[in-house]
């Protein structure tokens, strides 16, 4: 415990910028021949290790890399997790957009890499200006503003349904969804109402051009009011996407959805009763759930790229 | 009769938002030559119906203290005064100074404000409280180095999150600004709304 603890302080104190924080699982189940994504720490998130463990589950080497570094050119892609970033100071993913690592991140968007912001990740990415990112310069055309739920505010945590778009079957985060699927999947934030106040990219919401996912009940039908639309999103969008299809700004979190046994026992719909008619078989629990279909995408979007070039 | 009353309210402590925003700006976003201090209050101003002045005061006090919606007595110090724009800060910065520009900053629609009112009239029944408004207030206090006609250029720039590297503060997509003189943040918040 205290030389853990030792190490942990040392390694901040130094700027040390190994992987320190990989577990034993992450290094020993990591596909060494895969594509390599690095999954940012910034300070705050807590999710890095579960969607590591989803990302070797899709095929693909997720590593943990500290904020700290400013080595990342060489990753195939990136992952920015859930959680809280610099603990949502001044405004959710607002200071950690700002960081000089999340350069990288940017030179990877640009670059065609692809680029995944899940729930905390997805405010960076909008803080950062890569989604929806319609004029290319990095401009910040929207926000991520705090839910707006009626007769409550502030943190929710529910399971929604999310259903990819014709948007989203073009990006790379939707090769792998099935087009009529409802997705159940966690959301778990304070602040994750897109809106803009820029009327092309309110008019691009509208139309669908940059929506990858949409909330929706768990009959698939439009979900534009609360509960099946759990913050108030514009349009309903769970998920933005750039123009070229390679930066997804993500608020539900697929890595608590990417095994059949992490959906939750309430959860309506074909996921819902796998999940029910699983318990016992541990076989069949372990098998994909419906989130893991966007690392997968990751993944034949990389290979896809790869064979191009 | 409706009585104003604002409300300010500071951390006890440092307060490791404004730390984080200075650092952010100095250290990113290169304004380490101009900027010398940062500071932040929250300004709520309430509505209250009632027979004077005094009574609103009294019932105010009574919800500030009770509810721990506005203000949790273990870290905050606060300051309850009669009128839009009342009150010294809480020991804010920058009084007296041609370099200081205040950034205040609201949501539309403010979240924050209406469940005050609905957690004030759900726990204390009654509706005494008409309406609550609820701005964060930045104080930015430049260098000697600069020229004090460019305060407000400056803090404008700050206040305004345009790109990753252009401006922190608010996100003008879900957020209003203004960028003041003022004496207090209260007044800062009462130039800006009214």
């Amino acid at each position: 415990m205290g030389k853990s603890l030792k190490m942990s302080r040392d390694t901040r104190n130094t700027g040390d910028t190994r992987n320190t924080r990989d577990t034993r699982h992450d290094r020993e189940t990591r596909d060494t021949r895969a594509f390599r994504i690095a999954v940012l720490q910034l300070p705050g998130v807590n999710c890095e290790h579960e969607t590591v463990r989803a990302l070797t589950a899709a095929g693909l080497a997720g590593e943990v890399v500290r904020w700290t570094r400013h080595d990342l050119d060489d990753y195939d892609g990136f992952v920015l997790p859930g959680g809280f970033s610099f603990q949502d100071r001044v405004r959710a993913g607002a200071v950690a957009a700002r960081q000089r690592s999340v350069e990288a991140v940017v030179a990877a968007a640009h670059d065609g890499r692809p680029v995944l912001g899940i729930c905390n990740g997805a405010q960076v990415l909008v803080e950062a200006g890569l989604v929806p990112d319609l004029g290319g310069r990095g401009r910040i055309e929207m926000g991520l503003a705090p839910n707006s739920i009626p007769g409550r505010r502030g943190y929710y945590c529910a399971w929604t349904y999310a259903a990819l778009t014709a948007a989203g079957r073009k990006s790379a985060f939707g090769l792998a969804g099935a087009a009529d699927e409802v997705m159940p999947v966690l959301v778990a934030h304070g602040e994750g109402r897109f809106v803009t106040r820029d009327p092309e990219v309110e008019e691009a919401m509208a139309s669908g051009a940059v929506v990858a996912f949409r909330y929706v009940t768990a009959e698939g039908e439009p979900g534009d009011r609360f509960p099946a639309n759990p913050n108030g999103s514009f349009a309903a969008a769970a998920g933005i996407v750039n123009p070229r299809g390679n930066v997804l700004a993500f608020m539900p979190h697929p890595e608590r959805a990417s095994w059949l046994r992490q959906v939750g026992w309430e959860v309506a719909g074909p996921w819902g009763e796998r999940r029910r008619s699983a318990w016992g078989d541990a076989a069949e629990l372990g098998g994909p759930g419906p989130g893991l279909s966007l690392f997968v995408s990751m993944r034949l979007y990389l290979e896809r790229r790869a064979a191009k070039s | 009769m409706i009585s104003d009353l604002t409300l300010t309210v500071a951390l006890r402590g440092p307060d490791p938002t404004a730390l984080t925003a200075y650092y952010a700006l100095t250290h990113r976003l290169n304004y380490a030559e101009k900027l010398a201090a940062l500071e932040r209050r929250d300004v709520w101003r309430l509505q209250v119906e009632a027979s004077g002045i005094a009574e609103a005061l009294a019932l105010a006090g009574s919800w500030i203290t009770r509810s721990n919606r506005f203000v949790n007595p273990n870290k905050h110090v606060y300051e309850l005064a009669a009128g839009r724009g009342a009150g010294t800060g809480v020991g804010a910065g920058g009084r007296g100074s041609g370099r200081v520009a205040w950034v205040v900053a609201w949501s539309e629609p403010d979240i924050e404000g209406e469940s005050a009112v609905r957690l004030i009239h759900a726990r204390f029944g009654g509706k005494e409280l008409a309406s609550v408004r609820r701005a964060e207030v930045w104080m930015l206090r430049f260098g000697a180095g600069v020229n004090p006609v460019e305060v407000l250029q400056l803090g404008g720039e700050i206040a305004v999150a345009r790109s990753r590297m252009r401006g922190l503060l608010t996100n003008p997509h879900f957020q209003s600004v203004a960028v003041v003189r003022a004496a207090s943040p209260a007044a800062a918040a009462a130039g800006a709304w009214d």
